[in-house]
């Protein structure tokens, strides 16, 4: 049996990466001025065409800021508190800035835990990010504004670069050329709408697809929020909101991480908060993290 | 016009070679190291004889040749001249001394460079290493020795592979008692260590130490000979012909037709610059002129600050460097093309590195590879490219002053003194008022005592504003808005393509990139004399629509080109 330390399991709950809804569409693309001249396109790789995307450089688990506030997104629609079936008695957050209804109860505990795991939880996903393993790209398609667009088309799937560069601050540096992992599952989402530099899309389910430690995965996720904000720099900064199975991430763990296991297993019914069973307990866990992105473009 | 100069003392660069000091110390050593030394001293007394006065009566009587001169190999004709002979069996040494630079080239700073005492021990230690390398390599030995020895000193054999050894070092013919000492030292050391090839290796490393190696004679014919007096011989000529067209030693035919006599004739002269020209050698020639040209060789040491920029990795200054020379041959050699489409065309040859610093697509997986920005793209040519804007700029931020600066000497060959020691030129700090560096440069232009040069190179420079210290583009410096509008002596621009425009149409601008190849391939700054040539190859240049080809043809076929006082 294969065995995984216990910060790969929740490098995977923390690794999201999109899944497939329908096929990859073109996607043509544009961005602020961190793209020189003519957004909407160009050539790569002996004539590819590329197009201008942003690629996640830096991956967190976002933690609970206190016992009521907590960065995310509302994953159910639900205000939920202690006595909310739906919710299994967890009760949301509140978002720093004023949101009610926040699901992230894997950041409730993780401050708990990250003594044990959370320090080589990102030294793992930080070294996959950085490797190309979980180059988490959004491309964009008829973007002409990136403050202020009614109508853009996004495309979001796992890149691909062999080798990324890597800049001084210890991240990819911004402006590299990736390419479109063979067969990742690609969600294209349409009519998406920015304003004020900030966009959003959802998903009811999507599959995750993740590779860490040489160690190929693929789970379930549900309910996925993600929100990206504009930056004057031209980065990116945001957050993706999702509910991970329980039973998978728990048999990842039997599989992958024995040892580990008795810590994570028990842990993950009692901070389960979606999609409750037939028996009342909820089967997936809350959680959401942080995202860093620069530009990039994707060759196709 | 007849001429009558004073010699200077060639001797100076044999006085830097610590003659006295190595004999004296060698009288303390044992006998083999005394044959060391030897070797390494006897080609030396070749050069001495030179200084001589003599009269000059030159083939253009109006001209004065320029002073003769000895240039030591730079240190890419020092590998390229090495790499030659010995070929890619032999892993080829660095040059011990570093090059120097005057009027910012490596290959005219070659005329005043010599050897330090510490030079010179290195360049013994580095001459031995390859020698023995060479004779325990059984390829490269049984190149460079085509006769088998038939005792442990065989001086036949010797000569043999000596004399022609020489011949390709030093790029002439060997007198008769030069290649005597030669095979002298061999044969002694191959007596005391009972082994022919050791022994060789100690005359190969003789005929590398040697001055007829390590510099190039240009010092042109005295009286009585066939020449007219002031051209170099035929010889001098093949080395700066093959130095200017390859970077590299005259190979055995252009020693040939030195050797016929066929590069006193123009006939004989433009078939050779022909044939070194479609030679793909001629790629090193040229990535040498313009690595020398634009300063790229300082590229090696840029230093832009990690903490500002993310893409401040060691390695991008030689990155940017190959962007800029594969353009230039590919411009310039593959299409021989126009020269002025260096500085506006829209195609270049960059890697992932580079194409992530520019923020555009990456051309290719690995390695360099074209790519063509778009027509409405801000970058275009060499002035939109690392290897201009990162090196004229400070390591924390961009410099309007550096880089009007360079297109001002270097591109438009005006002169422009350096500031007064005693005045500041420090900048204001950024603040409210002043966000830009135009707003911060605008104390320059109020200001009398800085503004008769500023105003030379701020209005250039600001119009390349749009680009960082890094070469990247942007609109707002420090919160401002970069206004890059401008003009060049009264040809307006509104951005940094605009400014490679009215560079390229500058009235100095086809005269100062003559010029300075001229300097590049003569190794001086060109005497009030050679303006007339100076003005007939610029007229060529632009009736040639800017081809390299015709112009560094042009120069070999000029009369300073073939010409030299020997005395100084």
């Amino acid at each position: 049996m294969k065995t995984l330390p216990l910060s790969v399991l929740f490098a995977a709950c923390a690794a999201l990466s999109a899944c497939a809804e329908e096929d990859p569409a073109e996607a043509v693309l544009s961005a602020g001025e961190a793209f020189e001249g003519s957004a909407s396109s160009g050539v790569a790789f002996g004539g590819l065409t590329a197009r201008p995307a942003v690629v996640v450089r830096e991956i967190h688990v976002a933690g609970s800021v206190s016992s009521s506030i907590a960065p995310g997104f509302d994953l159910d629609s639900r205000v939920s508190n202690a006595t909310d079936r739906e919710a299994c008695g967890k009760k949301d957050f509140t978002s720093p800035d004023g949101i009610t209804g926040i699901d992230n109860q894997l950041g409730a505990v993780w401050a708990s835990v990250y003594d044990l795991a959370g320090v080589p939880v990102e030294g793992l996903i930080r070294a996959a990010v950085n490797d190309g393993k979980l180059a988490f790209v959004v491309e964009f398609d008829g973007l002409d504004d990136p403050w202020n667009d009614d109508d853009v088309t996004l495309h979001l799937f796992r890149g691909y670069n062999e080798k990324p560069i890597i800049g001084t601050t210890g991240v990819m540096q911004g402006g590299q050329t990736f390419e479109v992992r063979p067969g990742a599952p690609v969600v294209t989402a349409e009519h998406v709408s920015i304003v004020d530099g900030r966009l959003h899309l959802s998903a009811d389910e999507y599959y995750l697809d993740l590779e860490l430690l040489a160690e190929a995965f693929a789970i379930n996720v549900i309910n996925m929020e993600f929100g990206l904000q504009y930056q004057e720099d031209g980065t990116w900064n945001g957050y993706l909101g999702c509910g991970v199975s329980v039973a998978e991430i728990s048999e990842i763990a039997r599989t992958y991480a024995e040892s580990e296991s008795r810590i994570i297993i028990p842990l993950l019914p009692n901070i389960a908060d979606l999609r409750p069973g037939p028996d009342n307990k909820c089967t997936y866990v809350s959680a959401v993290l942080e995202l860093k992105g620069i530009d990039a473009f994707i060759a196709r | 016009m007849a001429q009558r100069v004073t010699m200077k003392p060639l001797t100076r660069h044999l006085n830097y070679l610590g003659l006295q000091r190595i004999f004296a110390r060698s009288l303390m050593r044992n006998r083999l190291l005394f044959v060391r030394l030897l070797a390494a001293s006897l080609p030396l007394v070749a050069l001495a004889g030179c200084s001589e006065e003599s009269k000059q009566v030159i083939a253009d009587p109006d001209l004065i040749p320029a002073d003769g001169l000895l240039r030591r190999l730079t240190e890419t004709q020092f590998q390229s001249s090495l790499a030659a002979v010995f070929g890619p069996e032999v892993p080829v040494p660095v040059s011990p001394e570093p090059d120097v630079q005057l009027g910012r080239f490596l290959s005219v700073g070659a005329t005043q460079a010599t050897f330090s005492p510490r030079g010179v021990e290195a360049i013994e230690k580095v001459s031995f290493d390859l020698a023995k390398k060479a004779m325990e390599n059984e390829a490269v030995r049984a190149r460079l020795v085509p006769c088998v020895p038939a005792a442990t000193r065989d001086d036949a054999c010797a000569t043999t592979a000596l004399v022609r050894l020489a011949e390709q070092l030093w790029r002439r013919p060997v007198t008769g008692e030069e290649a005597a000492k030669l095979v002298d030292v061999a044969g002694t050391a191959a007596t005391t260590l009972a082994d022919f090839y050791q022994g060789l290796g100690y005359g190969i490393a003789a005929t590398i130490q040697s001055p007829n190696f390590l510099f190039r004679a240009e010092l042109g014919e005295g009286e009585g000979s066939a020449l007219p007096t002031g051209r170099l011989n035929g010889f001098e000529l093949a080395t700066r012909l093959a130095y200017f067209f390859w970077n590299a030693p005259p190979d055995d035919a252009l020693l040939a037709a030195a050797e016929q006599g066929l590069l006193s004739t123009d006939e004989g002269l433009q078939a050779q610059a022909e044939r070194l020209f479609a030679d793909p050698r001629v790629h090193g020639g040229v990535r040498n002129f313009f690595n020398e040209y634009f300063q790229l060789y300082e590229l090696d040491k840029l230093d832009k600050d990690p903490t500002i920029f993310e893409h401040a990795r060691p390695e991008l200054g030689p990155i940017a460097r190959e962007e800029t020379l594969s353009t230039i041959e590919a411009l310039l050699l593959e299409e021989e093309g126009d020269y002025r489409e260096l500085f506006t065309g829209r195609r270049t040859f960059i890697n992932r590195e580079l194409a992530s610093v520019y923020r555009v697509p990456a051309p290719a997986r690995e390695g360099f590879a074209e790519y063509v920005y778009p027509p409405d793209s801000p970058r275009a040519g060499f002035l939109g490219q690392l290897s201009f804007l990162g090196l004229h700029s400070h390591a924390v931020a961009s410099s309007a002053t550096i880089r009007g600066l360079f297109i001002r000497q270097r591109l438009l060959c005006k002169r422009i003194n350096p500031p007064p020691v005693n005045v500041s030129t420090a900048l204001p700090e950024v603040n409210p008022d002043a966000q830009t560096l135009r707003d911060r440069l605008s104390t320059h232009a109020t200001e009398p005592s800085c503004a008769g040069c500023h105003d030379l190179t701020d209005p250039i420079g600001l119009g390349l504003e749009n680009f960082d210290a890094m070469g990247q583009y942007r609109t707002t410096d420090n919160g401002g808005t970069i206004d890059p509008a401008g003009d060049l002596d009264g040809a307006p621009f509104a951005d940094a393509r605009g400014v490679a425009e009215r560079v390229v149409q500058h009235e100095d601008f086809g005269s100062c990139f003559v010029a300075n190849l001229y300097r590049y391939a003569t190794g001086h700054e060109e005497n009030f004399t050679e303006l007339p040539i100076l003005e007939g190859l610029t007229g060529e240049l632009e009736a040639s629509g800017y081809r390299i080809k015709p112009a560094m043809i042009g120069i070999v076929m000029s009369e300073g080109f073939r010409s030299a006082s020997k005395a100084q």
